[in-house]
């Protein structure tokens, strides 16, 4: 018994493991926010002046709006002018041309993260786009992908390259006015991710981006924009995490996704923001706006997210589900531990006829962390014969913490079949038994039991992201048994 | 009308029509303030978000000054066999339509306004207890005004074997009609009460119930609300459960131009049981809301919610319920289900069953669907020779097979039967 | 010896039901014990199995010469004890070679050995469901989700040929089982028996024992061993019900 209790000593106390600061000199504006601020953005990334028009209407639009307030989250306020809106590693020209010229300090992180930026060590048959703090670092297998017509790039380079395809579908499916964090993010967002997928291709790997918030007292706000033209595939995955600091920091994103006639896009997430500590100090504070636009007949817009860090979490990928016969999915498995938050879920909005989505929630609550599904399920009354299934589980750990479920269905047309299930349990006693008298520590057993409960979501991750994303799940629920 | 010419009429209409001073008077008097400060709710309010009240808003100050009738119709009478029959009549009571001295001992049944002027301090033990006007302004409105309404009280112990059915009729057009009705069943009683709300013109119908059951009491309610098709009805009960004891309650809502029914559980004892049943329906422009609210307070509660909801026409239908499980509330079992059946192209519902929950050793589950008849079973009933019309009652009555006959109350049954059957299903059908 | 059992009482929610039981297995030996409905068959199985609930008030048990009441449920597994549940449980989304493979490997680890190799682990699985007569496609199926009665036994005595226990307790293995399942099981069960292992067979009809043939039998009747015998005391239950054997016992 004493060997035990000092295994689950060691677990509780061993820490966020990726909570180092990479020691760079950095060029961050002083905090606060103002017109000048972003002036002052625009100007650094040598914008064309649509996009600075577009950001000043974002954020006089901003000035006028209220932080939302429905979510079941208890929030400290947040000070705007404490943050500073642009933080990035100082380097003496605009891009680095090839790796050669990327810090060495910056590839160090990556490779302590996992995320191999070099030539040779490159995660196989996956391209990565790294973004640290404000800017991108680099992207690999640039050439690859464009000899396939693919287009992946970080965000700035495609306003200075490609600025006919930003002008066109910027804002177009989550658009400057949308909601209080969308808004600040159209504002000021620095950089993140752009994809351009031609017709009919079908991107010949897995596209990543690999985001770090690395200086402090920042926020980091990205902007991600995929393109998937008629009939093209892609597959893109996000990974984050940021440094242990005591101060909460904020995240807004905002991604848009577009997929056209017969496109096909999967977006998966790991997001492994810096919790905060067992006592809830520090953390990310994670509020990201994720929609896709299923514009074409028989698309498809499938979203997979592992929700494991972040202190909070207020976060709803959507699908618009606006071509005939278009298809939007939702996986998700959201865990939290010690004090962390989560209002998570997604939005399906039906608007084409024979539309189809799934939703496949599972929360997963320990500590004294207060865990809630918020779904829309919407089919206007032009949907015809559109179905959607949602399935929300919820396990609770402990009885300090809390498992919500919030669904919404709106239904205007009768042919639409709407189907909600939603459960909440904790994990069965004679399951536990089962399992430890087949030899399984009690450690194992849960979470042999709780990967289990996750399955249905592990199994839509690509296979390099599934394995990380159980490991994550073991070590974000270290301490919650026993 | 803005809202202080609003809130001026109002005013008035309390001044006019509220009661002399007795022992509620100072709570009305508070409450009236209340909903002057907050007005009616809006759908900016989560728990309104698809129920818009402005309407009323438009009628209110002159249905509050309505002049109650003397001679009621006998249009839609109730009546259950054996049931002790209490009737108010544009919201006021009537000893002459009523029977309630032919109770056992044990079971005490007043007017309202009779034990506000006899025995205050009795009144006072149990008026607001369960239904606070500070939550809601609809309660404020009530408590303001609602100086009519039944008192029932059963001593520890005793079994009321008949039901007590209490109806609510309106005649008159323009008329507020708010009651108020107390239960208390002490330790092992047992009752049946019945509601029964029908008016025969356009009026507002806004009641507040408040249940207590004590430990190991065992109450079955039902309600049908069966108003005309351009009456506004608003009406709100709560239940208070002591350990052991358990509730069943049957909603069934049937007319009203716009019917809003909220039912608040609180499952304060260990070992306390709720079997809450409701059917809604409606068509025409009608709009229909059915609420619940199950609170599990104590360890060992169980609950199980079932609500059918049939919209035809441009109806709008809305389910919202919500189980909640406090943090010492261990081995709480809830289940709810909800099942909606959209019969024409513009009916909609929109529902939203909600799980909170802070306990970790409980089993609470919920679920809900939304679709139309099922084109098989139709095609099925077509090709044994049974008429278009017959064969979609006859699934329209399966969909809802599972309440009717649970019901404890036959004549209820056979009314929501009825109501189904007659239920407008024009324009383009939701048959694929 | 390798399990010894004195005196032993076990209460559940406060409720006595084993009370004042002995019993002695020799490595090898094949017991079962008979008894009527509420006698505490599966009680006794599930507090030497150390569910969690099942209190020892009194008694001791020794296994392998070690106080076994003493080791939480899943060290009493890896010291070599198996109990084949009479209601296996579902582990949804658990596949059942994902647990055989850990289960495996965490008495391997405990008795120093290395993990075991994924090919050697496969080749052993399906030879294993071949003697049990159970698909390739069950194996990667969640634990006992959506299994018939008969696939749950059969998967229990499958996991036993797997993780080959030094006492294996099955309760009431033969319940709700057809005569082929029934053989199937027993076939099994037979051909895990190696002059070295022993087993606790709990059931309740000699039907079993037609398949398994047992070294001792015992009855089992309020929460105590009241009568032990050969096989044939089996058959005498079998023949005269037992009321009577237990009227012939107090008598």
């Amino acid at each position: 018994m004493a060997s035990k209790q000092q295994d689950v000593k060691e677990l509780v106390e061993r820490k966020y493991k990726h909570g180092f600061v990479t020691d760079i000199e950095s060029e961050t504006l002083p905090p606060g926010i103002d017109e000048s601020v972003i002036h002052h953005i625009s100007r650094m990334k040598g914008e064309p002046q649509f996009m600075l028009d577009w950001r000043l209407k974002a954020f006089r639009l901003w000035q006028d709006m209220q932080e939302p307030e429905w979510a079941k989250l208890e929030i400290e306020p947040i000070d705007y002018q404490a943050i500073s809106y642009y933080s990035a590693p100082k380097r003496d020209k605009n891009a680095p041309k090839s790796l050669d010229e990327v810090d060495p300090k910056l590839l160090e992180t990556y490779d302590k993260l996992g995320i191999p930026l070099h030539e040779r060590a490159r995660l196989a048959g996956v391209a990565v786009d790294a973004v640290f703090d404000s800017v991108s670092v680099t992207t690999t297998f640039k050439e690859k992908l464009a000899a396939a017509g693919v287009i992946f790039c970080s965000f700035s380079e495609a306003v200075q390259n490609h600025p006919e395809l930003v002008e066109r579908y910027l804002g177009t499916v989550v658009p400057q006015r949308d909601n209080f964090f969308a808004a600040l993010n159209s504002a000021v967002f620095t950089d993140g991710s752009f994809v351009y997928v031609p017709k009919g291709v079908r991107c010949p790997m897995e596209l990543s981006t690999y985001f770090r918030i690395n200086a402090a007292n920042t926020g980091q706000f990205e902007r991600t924009l995929i393109i998937a033209d008629e009939g093209s595939h892609v597959s893109y995955l996000e990974g984050c995490t940021a440094p242990q600091r005591d101060e909460n920091q904020l995240h807004a994103a905002v991604v848009e996704l577009i997929a056209e006639r017969d496109a096909e896009i999967k977006y998966s997430t790991v997001q492994n923001w810096y919790p905060g500590d067992e006592d809830g100090r520090g953390g990310i504070y994670n509020f990201v706006t994720k929609r896709g636009d299923c514009r074409g007949d028989h698309s498809k817009i499938s979203w997979t997210q592992v929700e494991a860090g972040s202190a909070i979490t207020w976060k709803y990928p959507s699908c618009i589900l606006r071509g005939a016969e278009s298809v939007g999915e939702f996986y998700s498995v959201a865990v939290t531990n010690n004090r962390q938050q989560a209002d998570t879920g997604t939005k399906m909005i039906h608007i084409g006829r024979d539309t189809r989505s799934t939703i496949i929630s599972k929360g997963i609550s320990a500590g004294r962390a207060q865990n809630a599904y918020r779904g829309l399920v919407r089919m206007l009354p032009t949907a015809d014969n559109a179905r959607n299934y949602t399935q929300c589980d919820s396990l609770l750990m402990g009885n300090q913490c809390g498992a919500h479920t919030f669904p919404y269905m709106e239904i205007k047309n009768p042919s639409a079949v709407v189907e909600h299930e939603a459960t909440t349990s904790k994990i069965a006693d004679d399951q536990l038994f089962y399992c430890r008298q087949r030899g399984l520590s009690e450690e194992d057993a849960v979470n042999m039991i709780v990967n289990g409960f996750c399955r249905d979501v592990f199994r839509e991750l690509p296979m390099e992201f599934a394995v990380e994303a159980q490991n994550l799940m073991n070590v974000s629920l270290e301490g919650a048994v026993g | 009308m803005n809202t202080s010419t609003i809130n001026d009429a109002i005013r008035a209409a309390w001044q006019a029509t509220g009661p002399d001073e007795d022992a509620l008077h100072e709570m009305r008097r508070e409450a009236l303030e209340q909903f002057l400060r907050t007005g009616l709710p809006t759908t900016r309010q989560e728990n309104w978000k698809y129920t818009n009240l402005s309407g009323l808003a438009e009628r209110l100050a002159d249905d509050l000054r309505g002049e109650p009738t003397a001679h009621p119709s006998q249009q839609k009478m109730l009546c259950i066999a054996d049931a002790v029959q209490v009737t108010f009549v544009d919201g006021i009571y009537r000893p002459e339509l009523s029977a309630a001295d032919e109770l056992p001992q044990g079971v005490q049944l007043h007017s309202l306004a009779a034990l506000a002027e006899r025995q205050p301090a009795q009144l006072r033990e149990l008026y607001g207890r369960l239904a606070a006007f500070a939550d809601s302004p609809m309660v404020a409105l009530n408590s303001a005004f609602a100086g009519q309404g039944a008192v029932l009280e059963v001593a520890d112990g005793v079994e009321l074997a008949r039901p007590v059915c209490i109806s609510y009729r309106s005649g008159r057009s323009h008329i507020a009609a708010q009651t108020r009705l107390l239960v208390s069943l002490g330790a092992r009683a047992r009752a049946t009460v019945v509601e029964h709300f029908c008016s025969t013109d356009s009026v507002f119908v806004n009641p507040v119930s408040e249940l207590h059951c004590g430990p190991g009491a065992r109450l079955d309610y039902c309600r049908l609300q069966d108003e005309h098709p351009e009456t506004w009805h608003t009406a709100l009960q709560c239940a208070a459960l002591a350990e052991n004891a358990s509730l069943h309650t049957t909603q069934v809502d049937i007319g009203a131009a716009l019917a809003r029914n909220e039912l608040r559980l609180n499952l304060n004892g260990r070992g306390a049981h709720v079997e809450a049943h409701g059917l809604f329906m409606a068509d025409t422009a009608r709009h229909v809301d059915s609420r619940i609210d199950v609170n599990h307070l104590a360890p060992d509660t169980s609950s199980r919610e079932r609500y059918r909801g049939i919209l035809a026409g441009r109806a709008r239908g809305v389910f919202n319920g919500r189980i909640y499980v406090a943090q010492d509330a261990q081995k709480t079992v809830a289940e709810l289900t909800n099942r909606n059946l959209l019969l024409n192209k513009r009916a909609e519902v929109n529902s939203k069953p909600e799980l909170e929950i802070y306990a970790d050793d409980v089993k609470c589950a919920h679920g809900s669907t939304t679709g139309q008849l099922d084109a098989n079973s139709l095609f099925y009933l077509l090709s044994r020779g049974v008429d278009r019309n017959t064969a979609r009652n006859m699934l329209i009555t399966a969909f809802a097979a599972e309440l009717l006959t649970d019901m404890r109350i036959p004549e209820i049954a056979a009314r929501a039967q009825q109501a189904l059957e007659a239920l407008h299903t024009d324009g383009e059908t939701g048959e694929s | 010896m390798l399990l010894n059992i004195e005196n032993l009482h076990a209460s559940v929610g406060g409720t006595e039901i084993i009370k004042g039981l002995n019993l002695q297995i020799n490595p090898g030996e094949v017991h079962a014990i008979m008894g009527p409905n509420g006698s505490g068959k599966s009680t006794l199985a599930q507090a030497l199995a150390g569910k969690p609930g099942y209190e020892i008030t009194a008694g001791a048990v020794s296994y392998k010469g070690e106080n076994l009441l003493e080791l939480e449920a899943d060290e009493r597994a890896r010291a070599g004890i198996f109990l084949g549940f009479q209601y296996p449980v579902e582990i949804p989304g658990v596949s059942n070679v994902y647990l055989l493979k850990a289960a495996l490997n965490a008495r391997r680890k405990e008795s120093g050995q290395d993990e075991i190799d994924s090919v050697e682990f496969m080749r052993l699985v399906r030879e294993k469901a071949k003697l049990m007569q159970l698909d390739q496609a069950f194996l990667s199926r969640g634990v006992n989700e959506g299994f018939s009665g008969g696939e749950k036994k059969r998967n229990e005595i499958f996991q036993m040929a797997v993780l080959e226990p030094d006492l294996a307790i099955l309760d009431e293995t033969d319940s709700g089982l057809d005569i082929d399942a029934l053989k199937v099981v027993a076939n099994g069960v037979n051909a895990q028996r190696d002059g070295q292992r022993s087993f606790l067979l709990i059931t309740h009809y000699q039907r079993l024992l037609d398949y398994i043939q047992p070294d001792f039998v015992h009855v089992l009747a309020g929460g105590r061993i009241v009568k032990s015998g050969n096989r044939d005391l089996a058959l005498e239950l079998e023949a005269n019900g037992y009321d009577a054997v237990l009227a012939a016992a107090a008598g």
